[in-house]
């Protein structure tokens, strides 16, 4: 019994690394609402929510979705990836 | 190179904003692009490719709803950021062999098209994605860097922390969220001795001498083409990331010359033929160019928020198209 409560500590110990950790960061809102691509150009354009152009090319954020590093899909979770900045 | 290329394939997600950048500088100089997002494969992506039957090169297309490519014309692979892969299927049994047999049929193809230039290559990328391999590499091309230790040694950790007060602790790749969802980080940051204990033997880390610098240089090259910018921060933050990036202060920095070879023999040694170097600057007068230590390079990094980000783009333009 002694053995197995030994286990069950070590295995919630936390790699130091780990706790040096932020506290969570407020989700940013994202900027734009919709997107369009278009076909002659091969260009995304986004859109706010009446429909206004936003520039997106400035203020590249630190947090992205997906789990290779990728700028890729919404529906991913958000990593705060090293290889991003 | 093909005989006659015609068209840059440029892999990467919809919402990757700095590729649209690329991409409208390639629409000025008349060059086809095909964007293509490799986790569309299905109904929005299929290809085919065959070799053998005196072929030693595979040939064959890929089909967007906007694009039709033939791979002998494509020129040149601006490789950036794809989406992960996904599959909607109900079984994760299917859904694990959609992603790998994807990820080796049509990713392995990306990454052999005959006679292409890659800006960069994955393969590149990859390897010179690790910190451990970026700093060998810089120290070994000339470059100064850190005093740096990599342990899961707790022992070894404090002493080195202890000759070297005060260090730094980065991790290698940040944080994945947590089970709720929830989203941290790691910056880089000053810890003593006093602050390790024993669980650092549960995984590596790194740690490393801090630089008393006086500002930060994001270097970006592209083909031979180098572009510098110092960033300041308001609050002397020892890791620029952490704060509003639109509150950061870009100003023009000069590249001593001895050091831009360096970059360039940086990146050869990887086979790369872009990166984004982090430099620590220590200026001791307005007109002394300083000592740059190498902090590390992304092979994949981003640069779309920089002042000369135009420049930039057009960089890239000239290095996908060299030589067509």
């Amino acid at each position: 019994m002694t053995t197995c409560a030994t286990d069950q500590s070590a295995s919630a110990v936390r790699p130091w690394g780990l706790r040096r950790m932020t506290e969570t960061l407020a989700e940013e809102p994202q900027p734009w609402r919709t997107m369009a691509f278009d076909a002659d150009t091969q260009l995304t354009t986004f859109y706010d929510a009446n429909g206004a152009i936003v520039d997106m090319q400035r203020g590249t954020v630190t947090i992205s979705p997906g789990g290779t590093g990728s700028d890729g899909s919404g529906t991913n979770p958000k990593v705060a990836d090293d290889s991003n900045d | 190179m093909p005989p006659s290329p015609t068209t840059v394939l440029v892999v990467t997600s919809l919402i990757d904003v700095t590729a649209n950048m690329v991409i409208e500088v390639l629409n000025h100089r008349a060059v086809r692009v095909a964007r293509i997002d490799p986790a569309d494969l299905g109904s929005a992506l299929t290809f085919h490719a065959r070799i053998g039957a005196g072929r030693d090169a595979w040939d064959g297309r890929m089909s967007t709803p906007s694009r039709e490519v033939v791979l002998g014309e494509v020129g040149a692979v601006y490789y950036r950021r794809p989406s992960p892969w996904r599959s909607d299927l109900a079984d994760s049994q299917a859904r694990q062999f959609v992603i790998t047999e994807a990820r080796h049929g049509l990713s392995g193809l990306l990454r052999t098209l005959p006679r292409c230039r890659y800006v960069n290559h994955p393969a590149a990328t990859e390897r010179a994605d690790f910190k451990v391999a970026q700093l060998e590499v810089a120290a070994q091309v000339g470059m100064k860097i850190p005093k740096t230790l990599v342990t899961n040694d707790p022992e070894v950790a404090r002493k080195f922390a202890q000759e070297n007060d005060p260090v730094i602790y980065k991790s290698f790749r940040g944080v994945a969220p947590g089970a709720d969802g929830s989203v941290s980080t790691i910056w880089a940051q000053r810890i003593s001795s006093g602050d390790l204990d024993d669980s650092i033997s549960l995984t590596a880390h790194l740690f490393q001498e801090e630089i008393q610098k006086t500002s930060d240089a994001r270097v970006t090259v592209v083909g031979r083409s180098v572009f510098a910018s110092r960033i300041t921060t308001r609050d002397q933050s020892l890791d620029w990331r952490r704060g509003d990036w639109g509150e950061l202060v870009h100003d023009d920095i000069d590249v001593p010359d001895a050091l831009k070879t360096r970059l360039l023999a940086y990146l050869d040694a990887f086979g790369l033929t872009f990166g984004c170097f982090d430099f620590a600057v220590e200026e001791r007068t307005s007109r002394d160019s300083g000592t740059w230590t190498f902090i590390e390079c992304n092979p994949n990094g981003q640069w779309g928020w920089l002042p000369n980000c135009d420049a930039i783009a057009n960089a890239f333009a000239d290095t996908l198209l060299e030589g067509w």
